[in-house]
């Protein structure tokens, strides 16, 4: 059973990075029509994200947002003792993007560093394995870097052309014997790995069709393009999420009242609404930053945190229920205490990696 | 649950007044039937019969009699 405490945990650093490339659903009135669009800001309720286009990617903007930490907050590179990159968007198929981040971000080189493969359940995740690391006693510091770039949805499919966000974020998570507790929950259905895949492009299928085919129902897209199954995904969130949430509540003997604000995984609008109806949480405490930065994938949560912090957040600890859900179909709940005076406002970064490899 | 409650809900959902609903309209006649609506359909089955629908089975949906049909 996935679910249960991790000791001793605290965040002293959360900073998110998005491309400065800003893109509107109205300016897609011409290519998809004015009423397809609004129909889509209506249900999903993005209304703007950032776009990297390629250039500047994941682990750019992670890069971005740790050096951010280092810059602010004067933590010293020596003492991170591992380095966590969750992305299902790295730099190559191999080495893992990690290492390549140890040496951007001159890490010592006693320190671990791995890639994840997680998405929409990628935040907390990366929560949960930092913090599992740090209950030996001999990792110390953990740096959680979470990001994605909006690279795999083709364009001309309508129900994802706008709904993509890239964004990266970066995490410090400390071991301190006077800290909060962690309570986790983790469920994963891999009957629905049909729901949204990527076919092409791994190594069950090298080969396939590059060239974009109308699926029917306004999706254009080709075999190494997103295939997102809106119903299903929809069914299972919807319905999974708050069984989940029950769950966690009735374990940890806790419930909506427990918890300062709930951060989930910003899918859709109407999704979220639903999820908080009927999981009863009061909408005060459940942040948006979807309508403004899209669906953010892995990122969605830190994204959603940094910018509810430093503009409604008041000088406190938050006692934080984080939620990521989807794509697997994988589903985490992590919860623990976030002092507001940690978490930086989001910005821009541009600084793309020359890698000299081609 | 009746048919005249499950119209009503449907009636909501889809912002029309109950009257203008029978088990015989056809959904292609009711301008605000869309893919808002089939959204808003699977969360009005998930919370009133605790049921999902696949995007095959709405696709199959001709008259507001299929879908009262399947609120059991």
């Amino acid at each position: 059973m996935a679910k249960g405490l991790l000791k001793h945990i605290v965040i002293k650093g959360m900073a998110c990075a998005v491309p400065k490339k800003r893109v509107f659903a109205s300016d897609y009135y011409e290519s998809l029509g004015q009423d397809i669009v609004d129909k889509f800001v209506s249900m999903a309720g993005v209304k703007e994200r950032y776009v990297g286009e390629g250039k500047v990617i994941s682990s750019d903007l992670c890069y971005a947002a740790a050096e951010k930490l280092f810059s602010e907050f004067g933590f010293d590179r020596s003492s991170i003792d591992a380095l966590i990159f969750v992305t299902q968007t790295p730099d190559y198929r191999l080495p893992a993007t990690a290492c390549v981040l140890q040496y951007r971000l001159k890490l010592p080189t006693d320190c671990m560093a791995l890639d994840v493969n997680l998405g929409c359940s990628g935040y907390v995740y990366g929560l949960h394995l930092a913090a599992s690391y740090l209950q030996g006693g001999n990792i110390k510091r953990v740096l959680l870097l979470v990001g994605d770039s909006n690279l795999l949805s083709s364009p001309e499919d309508k129900s994802q052309a706008m709904m993509f966000g890239d964004a990266g974020s970066a995490t410090i998570i400390d071991r301190d014997e006077n800290a909060g507790d962690m309570e986790f929950l983790f469920s994963t259905d891999g009957s629905g790995y049909k729901h949204l895949v990527v076919p092409c492009g791994g190594f069950r299928h090298r080969e396939g069709n590059n060239e974009r085919t109308d699926r029917g129902d306004g999706i254009i897209r080709s075999d190494f393009e997103t295939h997102m199954d809106g119903t299903e995904i929809f069914n299972f969130t919807i319905s999974q999420v708050p069984k989940a949430l029950k769950a966690f509540f009735e374990y940890h003997k806790t419930g909506p009242e427990t918890y300062d604000l709930f951060i989930l995984h910003q899918a859709n609008l109407f999704m979220l609404n639903y999820i908080a109806k009927k999981s009863k949480i009061p909408v005060e405490k459940l942040p948006i930053s979807l309508d403004r930065y899209g669906n953010t994938s892995s990122a969605s949560i830190p994204v959603t945190i940094c910018d509810y912090m430093p503009h409604s957040g008041v000088d406190k600890v938050y006692k934080l229920a984080m939620a990521g859900f989807g794509v697997g179909l994988s589903l985490g709940i992590v919860s623990m205490e976030i002092d507001k005076n940690v978490c930086l406002p989001i910005f821009a970064a541009n600084e793309i990696f020359e890698d000299g490899l081609l | 649950m009746d048919n005249l409650e499950r119209i009503a809900l449907l009636a909501e959902m889809l912002e029309v007044e109950e009257e203008e609903l029978t088990k015989d309209t056809m959904l292609e006649d009711i301008e605000t039937w869309d893919s808002v609506a089939a959204i808003s359909l699977l969360a009005l089955m998930d919370e009133k019969f605790d049921k999902r629908l696949s995007g095959t089975e709405i696709k199959a949906f001709k008259t507001i009699g299929d879908i009262l049909k399947v609120m059991v």
